[in-house]
């Protein structure tokens, strides 16, 4: 090979078996890039972020100067899933957004789950995302969460965990289709020998879900993404779903509502929207109901979902079910609502709120991993096993002020895969998030948002922290052409 | 997209009005560099008048003083890269970047990626990573790339209607502008006439306009202001003439009406060109050339308030 390839000396290395020795599926990939010298990728990376700066493939970063607008590193060896796996996979993530949509379902209705106590009672009433308001409220065909991502990452032995699950509105998916659609542009060859099941269907099967889930009635529904404006940080993500999707991309200004029906202010006067694809957070979308100082919302919305004029995807309240204080009981949720065994396994997580837990973690952060229970994005988090001595004492404090906000895992080995580092491929750890959606039926898009940890050890992925994405490849067939 | 929100009207609206913006700044600093090249030797003190008068063309820069090269290196500057100067070349192009990523859903990716590449080029200018004048050639390229573009790429839909009355309004609007303050000075003709340099201001007007050679097909060497009045006023053909600009504004406006009720912004805009079809002769006639064009432009000024009242405040 012209160029080496080193495996992850700690963890599970997804590519390779050995220095040099790729697995199974990798091996046509990894001869390919080896053929490659270094000016030669170097030239292609060039090529690359040229690309994304053209097109505005950004993400707005928060906390610096206002606007300021980064691209998402990307890092052009693919990861590579087969068709066995990837089936085992999808058949886990819809047992858990079944699930995740029963329970959502429950905790607003009848809270079965509740009074028999397999979650408590107190914990999804204190938590910030359950929504008493909307005790009562059942959306059509019962669905919640129409559009979920769920975190995933590979344990020790290569297996797939659950990290955590995003119902409020996971991003990213747009990555995964320009990152398909820059992969083949700028190394074509290296599909050669390859069936890579399409990701470009993404935007058809989410206005299919938008649309079944549209309210009673409404033969031809409108469906509009709801924005809340050019600083948000996935910005870039609404509009190309929108243009994707070829409906209109509204704010909240755009939007009124009178006598429980929400129109869009149109050049031609006000027209009616059936179905509105918020990425905005339940406390902005309506300051009658939640924060009343939001300008993000639309005064109304909520009375007008309510009263079944108009479905909103994620449903109000579905944030209740990615707190991560909700997670350590997803299995015995699973077990509940569908009678069956989770088909995949998920991390071992202390609760902040129970005694002995706070205790735990209180003695061990220097070996936890912490994280807010209503965050997201890395922000509030800490990775003890890489922390100094200071940054522990310090989130110490934080931590006994609050312990009720906060839940801790043993830090995963997670696995690697090569990555080009500027001088050559390196093991850098990475997650993935696959996108379900929740339509007439529960469907997988065939592929997912890598996300992988450019620094060497690191095991932060957050495109806000320094991480970068990559190509995900689900196989149509086990072996390589 | 059967849909036209009121705001990604106002944007579309925009953009196109900004991108006009740019292009018109654009040709005419072209043009102002060429006549620096042409008559500097001739009569330095005319090019630095020259440049001096962008200030009444585009309202709103601060006045540059000193010779020939320093005025015009700081009026490239200003008006190619100066961020202080709303109506600079890099404020119009970071503007119209800003409104097409509001409404990147009516746009086709390429629209998108050459506006996004040519703010990249001004935003290099505006961090001294590029000289003004090596810039200038570039930015100038691609901006009309952009307008070729939008042209072969985009659905004649309501969104292209809105895009073609911003470029059209905001450039009858500059071709105005243009006339009022360049001409006036150019219709008095003392006896002591410097003809090469008159010649070549006529000349920098027509160009400005981008309708030089337009011009001469229809009026062939012939050069005198009254009939670049004329040509820039009502020929009907040339598409920086004030007449086409008005007639396309008529034919959009026309297909926005909303249920066949005529609008404030239709009566307005079909008011004015019945004036230009009808009261050609009388227009020419007219001594007050200045006030015409002040006029007309004020009429412009009002159809844009319309527009923003039908469609955008919906």
């Amino acid at each position: 090979m012209a160029r080496s390839w080193k495996v992850a000396e700690k963890g599970y290395d997804e590519a390779l078996a050995s220095d040099d020795a790729a697995r199974g599926l990798y091996r046509s990939v990894i001869e390919t890039l080896s053929r490659f010298d270094e000016r030669e990728i170097l030239r292609r990376e060039e090529l690359q972020e040229v690309s994304l700066v053209n097109q505005g493939i950004t993400f707005t970063v928060y906390g610096e100067e206002e606007g300021t607008e980064r691209t998402f590193p990307f890092d052009f060896v693919p990861r590579i899933i087969g068709s066995d796996e990837w089936e085992t996979l999808e058949r886990g993530l819809i047992q858990r957004v079944t699930a995740i949509n029963l329970f959502l379902e429950d905790v607003y209705g009848d809270q079965r789950c509740l009074r028999e106590n397999i979650v408590p009672f107190d914990l999804v009433l204190s938590r910030s995302d359950f929504r008493r308001e909307l005790i009562g409220t059942r959306p059509r065909h019962g669905v919640f969460t129409h559009i979920a991502g769920i975190d995933l990452l590979r344990g020790e032995q290569g297996e797939f965990l659950v990290l955590e699950d995003n119902c409020r509105c996971p991003s990213g998916v747009s990555y995964v289709l320009e990152n398909r659609n820059l992969l083949s542009r700028v190394f074509p060859e290296i599909f050669a020998n390859y069936g890579v099941r399409p990701v470009d269907t993404y935007p058809q099967m989410l206005l299919e879900t938008l649309k079944f889930a549209a309210p009673r009635g409404r033969e031809r529904p409108s469906v509009a993404v709801l924005t809340p404006g050019l600083n948000n940080s996935a910005y870039f993500e609404h509009s190309f779903l929108a243009r994707e999707m070829g409906v209109p991309l509204v704010e909240g200004r755009d939007l009124i509502v009178e006598n429980d029906q929400v129109s869009m202010r149109t050049t031609r006067g006000r027209q009616r929207v059936d179905v509105l694809y918020r990425r905005v957070d339940d406390a902005f979308l309506d300051p009658v109901v939640f924060n009343a100082g939001s300008l993000l919302g639309v005064p109304g919305l909520i009375h007008a979902w309510r009263a079944g004029n108009i479905t909103i995807a994620n449903a109000p309240g579905a944030g209740v079910a990615d707190d991560k204080s909700i997670y350590p009981w997803m299995p015995d949720l699973i077990r509940f609502f569908l009678d069956e065994e989770p088909l995949l396994a998920q991390v071992h997580t202390y609760i902040g709120r129970k005694t002995e837990d706070a205790a735990y973690i209180r003695d061990n952060l220097s070996s936890l991993v912490v994280k807010l229970t209503d965050g997201a994005g890395g922000y509030g988090m800490l990775v003890g096993p890489t922390a100094s001595a200071s940054q522990i004492a310090e989130f110490a404090t934080v931590f006994d002020a609050n312990p009720d906000a906060y839940i801790a895992q043993p830090l995963v080995e997670f696995s690697s895969h090569p990555t080009w580092t500027g001088n050559g491929y390196a093991p850098r750890h990475v997650d993935m998030r696959p996108f379900v959606l929740f339509g007439e039926t529960i469907r997988v898009l065939a592929g997912g948002l890598t996300r992988v940890a450019l620094q060497e050890g690191s095991y932060v992925v957050n495109s806000s922290q320094g991480g970068g994405s990559k190509d995900t490849w689900v196989l149509a067939e086990e072996l390589v052409r | 997209m059967s849909v036209m929100l009121s705001r990604a009207a106002e944007n579309i609206y925009w953009m196109g009005r900004y991108l006009e913006r740019a292009s018109n700044l654009c040709r005419m600093l072209q043009v102002a560099e060429q006549l620096t090249v042409e008559i500097r030797g001739l009569a330095p003190e005319t090019a630095v008048e020259f440049w001096s008068e962008f200030t009444n063309v585009y309202r709103g820069s601060p006045a540059v003083t000193g010779d020939v090269d320093e005025i015009r290196m700081a009026g490239l500057h200003n008006w190619l890269l100066g961020q202080g100067n709303t109506l600079s070349v890099a404020t119009s192009m970071h503007n119209a970047r800003e409104n097409a990523r509001a409404i990147r859903e009516y746009l086709t990716r390429e629209v998108f990626e050459q506006i996004n590449e040519c703010w990249l080029h001004l935003d290099a200018g505006v961090r001294g990573e590029a000289s003004p004048d090596v810039l200038l050639g570039q930015v100038q390229q691609a901006v009309f790339g952009i307008g070729g573009t939008i042209g072969r790429t985009l659905i004649r839909d309501e969104a292209w209607v809105f895009l073609d009355l911003g470029v059209m309004l905001e450039r009858v609007y500059r071709v105005l502008m243009l006339l009022r303050h360049r001409l006036p000075p150019l219709m008095a003709t003392p006896n002591d006439i410097d003809i090469p340099v008159h010649h070549a201001l006529l000349r920098c007007v027509l160009r400005s306009a981008g309708s030089l050679e337009n011009y001469r097909r229809v009026h062939g060497a012939g050069l005198t202001p009254r009939q670049v009045w004329s040509f820039l006023f009502f020929d009907s053909q040339s598409p920086h003439s004030v007449a086409f600009g008005v007639s396309n504004l008529e034919g959009d406006l026309g297909e926005i009406e909303r249920g066949g009720v005529l609008t404030d912004a239709a009566r307005q805009v079909g008011r004015l060109s019945s004036q230009l079809r009808y009261e050609s002769q009388d227009l020419l006639g007219r001594h007050d050339f200045a006030a015409v064009c002040q006029g007309l432009a004020s009429d412009i000024e009002r159809i844009h308030e319309s527009l923003t009242r039908l469609y955008f405040t919906v």
